[in-house]
């Protein structure tokens, strides 16, 4: 069976809708305020008339290539492309204002295959092991790991631990507007029926990232005409690479297990994989100023969780994440039920699309890595057409989400907010952190406590959540500490110095 | 910086504040249940202590002005504010060329053929990538219905 499917993949047609899906994915990826859910959704429709294999491959194509594309523009721009991307700006952009754009859109895009294709494998060997595994998340343990999510404010705070946890905790507050998860009861909405569902935080991103960076850039747009000054040629070096070998790995492992999570996808990956990748590292000093660590970590997780989220989707028929939602309707259209007996039923199917999927983060890797030379020329398109164009592409990306001019609104508020706290050293990812996964946290923490009826010793009585939210104090509080005996040491010695 | 971290400070408590009251308008809890208004006071009170940490750091900070100039930046905050203005009423296709010109124009744009490749090709290749290709709708503006 095994040899029929692979003899069924390596046709030219289905190689070749593989490849336009991986490159259209990139591309969707790449443009800010287009989601890989929102490629996949859109693109459906294409694969009715397509065979199984065909148009589940196409999609997949579509997805991994999204995932990894957002880090493009995260990288060149400040902007993720998508909410994966979100913690790949924290060093990829970093990297680029260095000049170093193409080492680390090489990091990121190595990083985003290895990871997809050790996920896959972790699919095809370990599925059935690690659904069950899955299962045992409830609602205690996903908003243990929402906590453990958040407690990475700290870490990437910046220079001020003060006005991080202001972003960061205003954004959460921000993040309860609408209506109340367990309730219903509306928040904070003062009657604005386009407020019931809360702020969307697709347009918050793409403005607190794109619009304000656009805005920045017009401060020096007169005497500074291109993004970049100098570009360094210099790629990812052989030693380099080595040494963010463990960090792929870590990440992998990570970014598989939380795409099994139902309802965790990509971004909350990224984020936690950066923080643990900053955790782990020799040189933790280096996370925010333009690490290749700090750009693998959140790149290999968000990857990972492809083939993590397809587990629960192929062997119980519960999607990992929202784009396996999506893709379980492709599978539907196609007459496959996802779930144990898509196995026996339809085994070579599977067996396809193990392959296919392995091929489609081979094929990011050749993509990528064959279009930097092509991504790294925007970085040559001077400012005076950049910027502008930045700022229609903000405009129509944040109107294609929900067809609701609103969140055009939304963008452009944020944009201008999200400038001055650039301005005044505001950061601007606690932000968007607090807006993924501050729901996530209150929804599960409040659904949590019901079942266990009011009784807050839930989360210590089950083992995973427990671990999480000591994981969780640990990390949220060990910048803090470090940073309040690093004060304390240097007032300690000007005072001895006088 | 020292005035606008005392500035920001105060914005932040007094929506702290408010936020907190607003919840006071909130249904209370039932029986074990947490109400709506459980997680949003935890985080007004944070932010209200963050909001006046912020307020006694802000005097360790310099009162110098900070040196990026934000006029170019302020315009085009406004140019932006009439671009949306302009793709609620006539809809995107027509508005963005328009604003595109009005862009260059303001940037001091030399080359005269850029005034016309540019903004017409940008809203080409959104039209086909956007409407065509993925068959994502695009503002129409109110004046069409």
């Amino acid at each position: 069976m095994f040899s029929q499917a692979l003899l069924d993949v390596l046709q030219f047609d289905i190689l070749g809708i593989l490849l336009l899906g991986v490159i259209s994915g990139i591309a969707i990826g790449s443009l800010p305020g287009l989601t890989a859910t929102m490629g996949v959704a859109l693109l459906l429709p294409l694969t009715f008339g397509m065979s199984a294999i065909t148009g589940i491959l196409l999609l997949i194509g579509i997805y991994f290539g999204a995932i990894y594309g957002g880090s493009i523009s995260a990288i060149l721009i400040n902007t993720p492309g998508t909410p994966a991307a979100a913690a790949t700006t924290l060093d990829g952009y970093k990297l680029a204002q260095r000049g170093e754009a193409k080492k680390a859109l090489m990091v990121s895009t190595i990083s985003s295959g290895i990871g997809g294709t050790i996920s896959v494998f972790f699919l095809i060997f370990f599925a059935p092991i690690l659904a069950d595994w899955a299962l045992e998340f409830s609602a205690a343990e996903s908003f243990a790991l929402a906590i453990f999510g958040l407690s990475i404010i700290t870490s990437i705070a910046g220079d001020s631990m003060v006005k991080g946890l202001i972003t960061g905790v205003a954004g959460l507050l921000i993040a309860t507007m609408g209506l109340d998860p367990v309730s219903g009861f509306p928040r904070f909405t003062f009657n604005e029926v386009n407020l019931m569902n809360g702020l969307n935080f697709i347009p918050v991103m793409i403005g607190l990232f794109a619009a304000s960076e656009a805005f920045k850039a017009m401060e020096s747009i007169n005497f500074q005409d291109k993004v970049k000054v100098t570009l360094s040629k210099v790629g990812l070096k052989w030693p380099e690479f080595k040494r963010i070998l463990p960090t792929i790995l870590r990440s992998t492992g990570l970014g598989t297990f939380i795409g099994m999570i139902p309802a965790a996808g990509g971004d909350v990956a990224a984020f936690v994989s950066y923080n643990e990748a900053k955790r782990f590292s020799k040189k933790p000093e280096e996370f925010g100023n333009g690490s290749i660590e700090g750009v693998a970590g959140p790149e290999t997780a968000n990857n990972a969780t492809t083939g993590g989220a397809m587990i629960p989707l192929l062997t119980l028929g519960i999607p990992g994440d929202a784009v396996t939602a999506v893709l379980l309707g492709a599978f539907m259209v196609q007459g496959l039920q996802p779930g144990p007996l898509l196995f026996q039923n339809h085994g070579e199917v599977v067996y396809a699309l193990f392959i296919g999927m392995i091929l489609a983060n081979l094929l990011i890797i050749v993509c990528g890595l064959a279009g930097i030379r092509l991504f790294v020329k925007v970085l040559d398109v001077p400012k005076k057409f950049l910027t502008p164009t930045i700022l229609v592409l903000c405009v129509i990306g944040s109107y294609a989400l929900n067809n609701n001019f609103f969140d055009v609104w939304v963008m452009l508020i944020s944009g201008i907010i999200g400038y001055f706290m650039q301005r005044y050293g505001f950061p601007a990812s606690p932000v968007i952190l607090a807006l993924i996964l501050g729901p996530m946290a209150e929804s599960n923490l409040r659904r949590a406590l019901v079942m266990s009826e009011g009784s807050y010793g839930i989360f210590f009585t089950r083992p995973i959540a427990c671990t999480l939210i000591i994981l969780a104090i640990l990390t949220l509080f060990t910048p803090l500490f470090r940073m309040l005996w690093n004060n304390y040491k240097k007032r300690k010695e000007n005072t001895e110095a006088i | 910086m020292r005035k606008a971290e005392q500035i920001v400070s105060f914005i932040v408590m007094i929506i702290a504040a408010a936020a907190y009251i607003q919840t006071m308008q909130f249904p209370s809890l039932e029986g074990f249940e947490t109400g709506p208004s459980f997680v949003p006071r935890i985080y007004s009170i944070i932010l209200l202590v963050l909001g006046a940490i912020l307020f006694l750091q802000s005097f360790r900070s310099s009162t110098a002005k900070l040196p990026e100039k934000v006029k170019d930046t302020l315009i085009i905050m406004g140019l932006m504010l009439i671009y949306l203005f302009l793709v609620e009423w006539i809809g995107f296709n027509i508005s963005t060329p328009i604003i595109l010109i009005i862009f260059l124009a303001y940037l001091k744009v030399k080359n005269w053929i850029s005034y016309v490749a540019f903004p017409i090709g940008v809203t080409l290749c959104i039209y086909f990538i956007f409407q065509v290709f993925l068959g994502v709708p695009i503002p129409e503006g109110t004046i069409f219905g």
